[in-house]
């Protein structure tokens, strides 16, 4: 396995990462530019998996989504999955969802389960972009608070089990 | 600690054996004056190093004048200039050199270290972190000199190995050196290393002379690592691009490079860090 990075945007995050890969003992790869991504991949090709990590920013900055789309162009064969908060209201995920089109992810990833109550805007994102999910964050623990996303969990999120006590 | 990868570092903990206290010794080679046998030295250092089953990475890091891969005779189809555009990573410019040690080479006339953009040294940073973490030591072939680049990568190294020759110039220019590095970090392990010495004598003369004027001068005593007898065979391995270690082991110059390897193995330096101090060091002397 591998990391690499194009999140140079904060400095506070290539150490954050640098970290990780310590803690794992896999390399890390800061990519500055595509032409450092095209390298890195080619290095990497024979990994099982190859993590990228991208910087956060805000949705409404055309530019900087243009710039990311220039980088994704460059890796047909990856898989990108788009993060969002389960916290940010339902009209802005929606917002969202339409906007990071650009970068045609192909699995969305929900966080911070752990900081609401209302899972209803999860399945609405997911019926209209009709894509899967793939991860669920419940928390800020590192590994244990990211489960793989099942169907079964999500509908239990939704309609939750009722504790039935028979005495 | 705990924080929010507690768990994860447990978890890699089990799976991995205990690190080990030093991860990789990082060690500047220097000098004040050039022509001393600098390079050959590191040469002799970093094969020794190797014949005692340590993983040894040399960085050559003369950017004016790079020259191990020719003392090495190795001919690299990349070096560091293509790693610092990004059209390389670190790991693909590395070079076998002989009895297993890896050479990282440099071009002549590339930006000095001091003037990298800050791309440019992540790149470079970032790869000496990656290939460090599989070796045992790293060794810095700087250039000679005290220029601004040259002061940076000692400084972050976490030893320095200062080559003299009993010549009056390049003594002068040792303490020189010295001076420099003492008063930006009076802590920092400096070994004494006296190149080409005619005799003994000589070689301990030239010690005592050093070592009297840092102690007078900056009330610090230098540690002696010990002495490479002037010896005709490296002139012969040179000639021949091979290392004087390598083809002539038995030659009183390989006998006292396996001496000072083995004395280096043992006497561990009390400072902290290893890698990681290094390349944050690094970047942190940017000022």
């Amino acid at each position: 396995m591998a990391l690499l990075t194009l999140d140079t945007f904060r400095m506070a995050a290539v150490d954050q990462l640098q970290q990780y890969a310590q803690i794992l003992q896999v390399p890390i790869h800061v990519a500055l530019t595509v032409e450092d991504l095209r390298s890195a991949l080619r290095f990497y090709q024979d990994r099982t998996l190859v993590l990228i990590d991208t910087p956060g920013h805000n949705p409404k900055d055309g530019e900087v989504l243009g710039q990311m789309r220039r980088f994704l162009d460059e890796l047909p064969d990856v898989e990108t999955h788009l993060v969002l908060s389960a916290t940010t209201k339902p009209r802005d995920l929606a917002d969202i969802a339409q906007r990071f089109e650009t970068l045609k992810p192909t699995r969305l990833i929900f966080t911070k389960l752990d900081e609401t109550s209302t899972y209803g805007p999860i399945l609405s994102t997911l019926v209209r972009v009709k894509k899967p999910l793939s991860y669920l964050g419940t928390g800020q623990e590192v590994p244990q608070d990211l489960e793989l996303a099942t169907s079964r969990r999500v509908a239990d999120l939704i309609l939750p089990v009722p504790n039935v006590v028979t005495v | 600690m705990s924080d929010q990868a507690s768990k994860l570092r447990a978890l890699a903990r089990a799976e991995a054996p205990e690190p080990t206290l030093f991860k990789s010794r990082v060690m500047a080679i220097t000098s004040g004056k050039g022509g001393v046998g600098k390079t050959n030295v590191v040469a002799g250092l970093a094969m020794s190093l190797a014949i005692s089953g340590q993983r040894v990475v040399v960085l050559d890091a003369d950017f004016g004048l790079a020259n191990i891969d020719i003392l090495l005779g190795l001919t690299p189809t990349h070096t560091l200039e293509h790693v610092l555009r990004g059209e390389k990573l670190l790991e693909e410019i590395l070079l076998d050199g002989p009895l297993g040690i890896k050479v990282i080479p440099a071009s002549s006339g590339i930006q000095e270290l001091t003037r990298l953009e800050a791309a440019s040294e992540l790149r470079l940073v970032q790869g000496l972190q990656r290939v460090a973490e599989h070796q045992d030591w790293l060794l810095i072939d700087t250039a000679a000199g005290i220029h601004d680049s040259v002061i940076k990568l000692l400084m972050a190294a976490q030893e320095i190995v200062l080559v003299t020759t009993p010549e009056p110039t390049s003594l002068v220019d040792a303490y020189a050196m010295v001076k420099v590095v003492h008063l930006r970090d009076p802590n920092k392990p400096i070994w004494l290393l006296v190149n080409n010495a005619q005799s003994e004598t000589e070689a301990e003369e030239t010690i005592e002379q050093l070592q009297a004027a840092t102690q007078r001068f900056l009330g610090r005593e230098l540690q002696v690592l010990g002495l490479i007898p002037n010896d005709p065979f490296v002139l012969q391995s040179v000639r021949q691009q091979r290392g004087v270690v390598e083809i002539f082991p038995r030659s009183p110059s390989a006998l006292a490079f396996r001496t000072i390897a083995d004395q280096l193995k043992k006497k561990v330096p009390l400072q902290k860090g290893g890698f990681t101090s290094f390349w944050k060091q690094l970047s942190l002397e940017e000022s």
